[in-house]
């Protein structure tokens, strides 16, 4: 018996040309994967008209014939397959085959058949597995490259971090702002990022608990080591069953915004400068004007000198001359107040005192609280503790909102304004309360937009309170507004309190 | 004829240092505190000519000068101020302001604006 060589193919011939014969004929005809390692060389039947003869004619195979017995000299013949389904066929066959020639009957034929249909089957649904897997897979590439544009056109830094505080991802905006690429700081701890590394842990730990950190601004470090400011919300990332799986951060860099911010803050100041040296000319003016005459009036006496009488020259002199000096003194005080004014352009400690801002302010506005026939009672409260935010910012607030006052009775030729503090809940409340003509709900809605204003065309710009509003708000505060046509106004300026931390860098006490 | 004039200012001090100049050069004057007083003085007598601060507490100033000129007619007012205030200046003038002087001033100044004034009435007293 020839033992089938695996390389070479099985020499086989079919006896029993029927519909199966030529099955197996264009099975292994159509087999362009070269798996079945089988050559049909022969195929016999009685019937020369039989659909495997024909198609086996067709096709060119070597021996065909109506005989079996011309099958077995075939030269190399390993294999006959049985496809009459006679078993005296069957017998015949087994008994008259050469020795070294295999016999398959149609039985055995039928299961290796159907083997094959079941393999066929297999590879049928594994191809269809492997397309939905590639549909997958295309799927996922293109939502993945969505993402990632959302990410890289994103007009806002995201930054994405581990539990552990470790960037995991970091955009194209994120990149542009802080001059890093992502691959030098993925992986690092984002406090890489941060101006303090002690921020870290408060974030992560309110973020953990569920908060969502919104519009928080601070500084961070560019890779060149200059700062910014930038606007932060963060929140939790998640995974599908909802655990924590990291923090996600979209940040704005507002740098230019708090220039800009910082820039109307001066030019609130300028404005005020502008509106104090005006004040400032007008109230010198006053006194000059009296010196003026009292010394014009003592010379003119000593230009008369022979007709003066001495006694009435000394008398005059005894009575002008310390009301000259007097208005010196009050010449004085104003320059002093302005002096004080310019120290703006030093760098300020933000602590404040409530009842030194009103000191300080008061005396600016006491006339024009006089030309409008106002009157303003102090009842605050004493010891309340300082506030966090720059003395002179303060003044500017409590002067916009008393002049505020002021103006709205001016009209009217008469009024009163009442200043209360208070401290609660960590917060200290300086309440301006007026019983002037009072607003409807409509403009106090609109109170603090910019422009905004109630007083006539060239009377007011608009800005003080939109300013103020600004200012108390970048210190943690808030300004409310309260207002009864025909009953009065309510200022509620709020602004925390500060904290001493215990050192002796306490800038008052140095004075 | 010596000019008749009426100073009211608030400030109490420059209106009496002033009159007390003005007297010694011939002129008759008188001196208001206030807008009240000032209205009820021209009320009672006629007056050349008045010298106005604008900017007093209580009365408004132009009030009193509207009033002024509801009484006297033939009173000349000259506007005071110890700030330059555009609008101020411009409503006076279409009040009938014959001048404007700013706080303070040389005495001649005054002292010329309240003779010209005076020329300048319609009635002429000299």
């Amino acid at each position: 018996m020839a033992a089938g060589n695996d390389e070479r193919p099985l020499i086989t011939a079919i006896v029993g040309g029927g519909q199966g014969c030529e099955a197996i004929l264009r099975m292994v005809k159509e087999d362009t994967l070269g798996r079945f390692r089988m050559s049909i060389v022969g195929v016999a039947d009685r019937h020369s008209n039989a659909a495997g003869v024909r198609y086996a004619r067709e096709m060119g195979v070597e021996r065909v014939t109506t005989d079996y017995r011309d099958l077995y000299t075939i030269p190399d013949l390993d294999l006959i397959i049985e496809l009459t389904g006679s078993a005296t066929v069957r017998d015949e066959l087994e008994l008259s085959r050469p020795r070294h020639v295999t016999l398959i009957d149609h039985i055995a034929a039928r299961l290796f058949w159907e083997l094959h249909q079941a393999e066929e089957a297999i590879i049928e649904q594994r191809s269809k597995d492997f397309a939905i897997q590639r549909e997958i897979e295309a799927e996922l590439v293109r939502t993945r490259a969505y993402l990632q544009n959302i990410l890289d056109n994103a007009p806002v830094m995201i930054i994405t971090t581990d539990l552990d505080g470790q960037i995991v991802s970091f955009n194209r905006h994120a990149e542009a702002c802080y001059g890093y690429v992502a691959k030098e700081v993925v992986g690092k701890p984002v406090t890489v990022l941060f101006g303090s590394r002690a921020e870290w842990e408060p974030l992560s730990k309110g973020v953990k608990q569920g908060r969502t950190v919104q519009d928080y601004e601070t500084t961070r470090v560019r890779k060149d080591g200059s700062q910014m400011t930038v606007s932060v919300t963060l929140a939790q990332l998640k995974d599908s069953a909802g655990d924590m799986i990291g923090t996600v951060a979209m940040s704005r860099d507002i740098t230019q915004r708090q220039l800009l911010v910082d820039q109307v803050i001066q030019n609130g100041r300028l404005a005020a400068l502008g509106r104090l040296a005006a004040g400032v000319a007008h109230e010198i003016n006053n006194p000059m004007a009296v010196i003026a005459e009292i010394a014009g009036y003592l010379e003119d006496l000593t230009e008369h000198g022979p007709t003066v009488k001495r006694r009435h020259l000394d008398r005059e002199l005894q009575e002008g001359l310390p009301k000259i000096s007097a208005q010196i003194r009050r010449c004085r005080s104003i320059t002093s107040r302005l002096l004080s004014f310019a120290r703006q352009s030093e760098v300020r400690m933000e602590v404040a005192d409530v009842s030194l801002a009103l000191d300080e302010v008061l005396p600016f506005l006491a006339n024009e609280a006089r030309n409008a026939g106002v009157q303003i009672h102090r009842r605050l409260t004493p010891n309340i503790p300082r506030v966090s935010i720059e003395d002179l910012q303060l003044e500017e607030v409590f002067t916009n909102c008393i002049k505020n006052a002021i103006d709205a009775m001016s009209t009217r030729g008469h009024g009163n304004i009442w200043l209360f503090s208070e401290q609660k809940d960590g917060r200290v409340i300086l309440t301006i309360k007026d019983d002037g003509p009072g607003v409807a709900q409509e403009v106090v809605d609109r109170l603090f937009d910019p422009f905004v204003t109630t007083k006539p065309v060239g009377k007011g710009t608009g800005l003080g309170l939109s300013i103020c509003h600004g200012i108390v708000k970048h210190h943690g505060g808030d300004i409310l507004v309260d207002s009864e046509p025909g009953v009065g106004t309510v200022f509620q300026v709020i602004l925390p309190v500060h904290y001493e931390t215990g050192t002796n860098d306490d800038p008052v006490s140095g004075c | 004829m010596s000019i008749r004039v009426l100073l009211v200012d608030d400030e109490k001090d420059f209106a009496n240092y002033t009159a007390k100049r003005l007297s010694a050069r011939g002129m008759q004057v008188q001196t208001a505190y206030s807008g009240r007083s000032a209205m009820r003085w021209v009320a009672a007598q006629p007056v050349d000519v008045v010298v106005l601060d604008l900017f007093m507490p209580g009365m408004d100033g132009f009030e009193v000068f509207r009033e002024i000129k509801r009484v006297r007619p033939d009173t000349q007012v000259i506007m005071l101020s110890g700030h330059v205030d555009r609008e101020a200046v411009e409503e006076g003038e279409a009040l009938g302001a014959v001048d404007y002087i700013r706080k303070p001033c040389e005495f001649s100044t005054l002292l010329e604006a309240i003779k010209k004034a005076n020329e300048q009435r319609p009635d002429r007293r000299r």
